[in-house]
This record gives structure tokens, sequence and C-alpha cells, in this order.
């Protein structure tokens, strides 16, 4: 009963992870293609089910994920797509504490490069471990490590000038 | 001017919320009704492996007792029947001359109907759900394997449950849910009725085949010795206390899986013949004298009950070309409905397959 097997733990698999494949898709397609992007997902998916690691099925799902979206779009237009939408949820109104740091962090998110972006919302976001976000970038660990070492300075200090930018505005504060 | 010391913390905080999405969209790809990546290949007991790929789910399901359309195995017929061992032992006498091509692909082409309960709204009914499977096994194990497999559509069982469909609006798509264990129905998912497109895979996996759980390549299968009591000692090796959909009786699962043998995959002669020995030797096996299968080929009939607690008990009937010792055909019933089969009368027909061809050819597989 292999088949049946098969589909009902696909279909797991499906309920299990399809929140998550979305997620990384908004953060690194824009959501106009994230359903698209979760649809050609599964479907790769299924066709190499049979090779997926069953210990590690969230790391290889992003990692299906990622070609995908590099074989369909063009880098640029991605960037340019997923950096406006950050900044428009930079821009929304959020009834909840600390507005103008989330927004603050949205906003340098949105300026720093692609390959920034993914290392760091594949921990702060995906809620992987480095070494888990490294198998989805195909990398080793330490290399992964690295990456994020600088790109979390990097976004520190592109917070920080906003924030800068942000008092000279509004001297009162 | 590190004014924030975490900042993957407040990365971590500031997520957007649209990153989720409003609900659970439906699964983008259609598994219940596509052959799975298979991982093996051996026809389930209680539906045929190709019912299995076009309505996954429908495995352990079927219900109200229905004769197969045509003609039904019976033991009843006019002529002096023959007893199981005769039977098996004259097919067994012609299998052993019954030469093995030494083509490069095993070819093997079946019809496998199931019987499924489906669902419209809080309507259930029946269908019987038909594929036809054109299998090519790479002998060398260097080509992929190919299994061409083209849904032949689902009909109403009874006329009740066509008056059930047809209440229900005549839907083409309908719900079929997996029997539980506990009697009931899983989740559904939809299916559509109507037959579909042919449509080929690839496989590369050299595991084709399973002695119950334990997943096989040809080249175990073309290994197997042509011996009744050194096969038995082969296939008893692979016994792993069974379940699921094999019998945890260890003879019911010998009876199981060598009767599988001969159906589900073209062994040489003088292994088949090994087979047909072996079950002539095992208890519980009943001649069902001259039958037909379900497409009306004649041939000679035996059957034996295997149970366990996941399906209760069902009835294994098979039809044998006694001139060449070859399958015609496999039917599995309900002997005493439990588990899976809770809903369903004794009798019901779970599911049938059909051995359309077995042959070995050096042809290049269809695209």
């Amino acid at each position: 009963m292999a088949d049946l097997e098969a589909a009902e733990e696909f279909t797991a698999l499906y309920a299990d992870n399809h929140r998550r494949v979305y997620a990384y898709a908004v953060a690194r397609a824009g959501r106009p293609l994230a359903d698209e992007v979760v649809a050609e997902t599964f479907l790769v998916a299924w066709r190499s089910f049979a090779k997926m690691p069953r210990t590690a099925a969230l790391p290889w799902l992003l990692g299906v994920a990622r070609n995908v979206i590099r074989a369909r779009n063009r880098d640029e237009e991605r960037h340019r797509l997923v950096a406006g939408e950050l900044r428009d949820w930079a821009a929304e109104p959020d009834i909840a504490d600390g507005v103008a740091e989330r927004s603050a962090v949205l906003t340098a998110l949105a300026g720093l490069s692609e390959n920034d972006r993914e290392t760091l919302t594949l921990i702060a976001w995906d809620g992987l471990s480095p070494r888990a976000a490294a198998r989805v970038v195909n990398c080793s660990t330490p290399a992964f490590l690295v990456r994020l070492h600088r790109a979390r300075n990097r976004l520190a200090r592109a917070v920080a000038a906003a924030d800068e930018l942000t008092i000279a505005k509004e001297p009162s504060r | 001017m590190n004014k924030h010391p975490d900042i993957m913390k407040v990365l971590a905080e500031a997520r957007p919320d649209q990153l989720d999405p409003s609900g659970t969209p439906p699964m983008p790809v259609p598994v219940w009704e596509r052959t799975a990546p298979a991982r093996r290949f051996r026809a389930a007991l209680l539906v045929p492996a190709g019912a299995l790929a076009a309505v996954a789910v429908a495995v352990v399901v079927a219900v109200s007792v229905q004769k197969p359309a045509g003609h039904t195995p019976d033991a009843a017929m006019p002529d002096r029947p023959l007893t199981a061992s005769q039977l098996l032992l004259t097919a067994a006498e012609h299998s052993s001359t019954d030469a093995y091509g030494s083509g490069k692909y095993l070819v093997i082409r079946t019809e496998d109907g199931s019987t499924i309960t489906v669902g419209t709204g809080t309507a259930t009914y029946e269908m019987t759900s038909k594929s036809s499977y054109e299998t090519w096994f790479s002998r060398s194990g260097k080509e992929p394997n190919r299994v061409i497999s083209t849904r032949l559509g689902m009909t109403p069982l009874t006329p009740a449950d066509d008056a059930a469909w047809r209440a229900a609006g005549s839907p083409h798509q309908v719900l079929v849910g997996k029997p539980l264990p506990s009697g009931e129905l899983g989740k559904g998912y939809p299916v559509s009725i109507d037959g579909g497109k042919r449509q080929v895979d690839s496989y590369d996996d050299p595991e084709i085949y399973a002695f119950g759980n334990d997943n096989v390549t040809l080249r175990d299968l073309e290994k197997l010795p042509a011996d009744p009591a050194a096969l038995k000692a082969r296939l008893l090796k692979s016994f792993d206390g069974g379940g699921s959909d094999m019998p945890t009786d260890k003879q019911e699962w010998l009876l199981s899986v060598t009767s599988g043998l001969l159906v589900d995959l073209p062994v040489s002669g003088q292994v088949r013949a090994a087979g047909l020995r072996l079950i002539a030797t095992l208890p519980g096996v009943r001649s069902l004298g001259a039958v037909t299968d379900h497409s009306g080929r004649p041939g000679q009939g035996f059957a034996f009950t295997t149970g366990n607690a996941t399906y209760g008990s069902i009835e294994q009937r098979f039809v044998i070309d006694t001139a060449t010792g070859r399958a015609l055909g496999r039917e599995t019933r309900v002997v005493k409905p439990a588990g899976t089969t809770v809903r369903l009368d004794p009798g019901s027909v779970l599911a049938y397959t059909v051995v359309l061809e077995q042959r070995t050819t050096d042809e290049a597989p269809p695209k």
C-alpha cells in the first residue's frame, strides 16, 4: 500500500508545512506570486517525494520553493516586488507597541540585498535553525553563520541609520 | 549606536502578518488521483495496486453486495470440480514448461476495479472505480520502469447507489475518504468520477515489489527458487508479523504472498510451478471448480480466507488457466466485516484484478 501511504504522508506534509512554505514564498517573491509558488513547490515535491529526507522536510521544501522562485522570476523584479511590499507593511499603522521600531526594521530589511534578507528571515521569520537554513540555501552551516553574522550587522546598521533619521526629523523626541 | 542588542529578536517581532495565508488552500497536488511515486509495487490485498493509484484512498471499502458484472466465480458449476490440490498441481505441471522470455522488459497489463464509498454533502453511496495499467519493468535495472495508467472512471455500484448519486445531483466530483480501522471514513478528498487521460510515469526505484512489507528488487524476484520448500523458506524470511493489509497469521500470510506472486508479476514458469505446488501444501485452500474471471475467460478457481484485526476477514479468489498455469485474475470479498470493512455486508466484492497480459519483450516502452 505504498501508494496510499505516500498519498497520506504527503497530505500530512502539506497540512503541516504549507503555511511555512507560503510565508517563505511571500518573503521571497511577494504576495501576488506566493500561491503559485506554493502550488508549484508541492507539485515538484510530490514528484520527488520518494527522495525527500523524512527528518528534514521543511528545509527540503523551502529548498524546492527557492528553486521554483528562482526559475520563475528575474532577480531584480523579485527584489523590487518584495522590497515594495516590505515598505508598504512598514507604513501600515499597527496598534501594537513598538510601531516605530517595527517600521524601522522592515524598512531597513527592504533596503538590504536579497541574500541578506533571505539569510535573516530564514532564521527570524521562518524559524529555522542555522543548520536547517544552511540546507535551504545549500551551503555549509559555518558558511551560513558567517553570512548571518554579516547580514545582522548590516541590518542593525540600517536600523540605526533609520532611527537617527527619525530622531533628526522629530527633534521633540 | 547599538540601540538594538538583539536585532534578530526585533526582526522576529516585526514578522508581518501578511506572511500567513488567510486559510488552507486545497492541496494543489491531486495525490489521490495520481499514481504515487512508487516506492514499491505490490497489489494490496484489499484493493489492486492499480485501484490504489487511481483512487489511493479507496482501499478497503466496498459495500452493498453486488455480483460483479458478467460472471461470478461459483463453486456450484455443473462439472465435477477438481480438488484444490488437483487443480494446483495440474497448473503447476503446465507452468513448469511455460517458457520464460529473455526480453529486456517485463510487461504486465491489468484492469483493476474496486468498490469505494463516496460522499456528496451528507449522502454516501458506493461506486466502482476502474483503471487499466500497463507496467514495464526494466530487467537490467538500467532503464527506468514505466507505468502507463488510465483511469476508466467511477460508476454507481447498484441501482440504489445510482439513485443516491442522482439525488445528489449527479455530481462528477465526489468525496472519497479512506476507510479507517475504527470503521469510520477518513477525511474526504475530491475525486473526479470521469475517466482520465492516459498517463505515463517513470520510476527509477529498483525495489519494484514487496513480499508483504519487505521491498524487493527484480533481481530478488528472478533469484526465487523453483523448489516449493526452498521458495517457502525464502518467502518466510520476509515475514514480519503481518498487519495493515497483510494477514497476521503466518500460514495465511504465506498463502497471500505466494498467490500474489501468480497475479502480480511474470515470474518464470518454474517459479510459478513451485508457487502453485507450495499453495497445494498449505491448509485452508478450497477449490472453486470451473469458473470465469471478470472478463468472462474460463479457468479453474481456488480460494482461501485471510484476516486480521484491521480489516476483519476476507476471501481471496484466484482464477487460473490450467492449460498454462498462469493466473487470469484475483478477487477479494468480505467474509467477516470488521475494522475497515465493518460497514460492509458479507459477500461484498472489495476489489478485483484481471490480468490481461504478462510477457517479456525487447521492445521499447511506450512514451
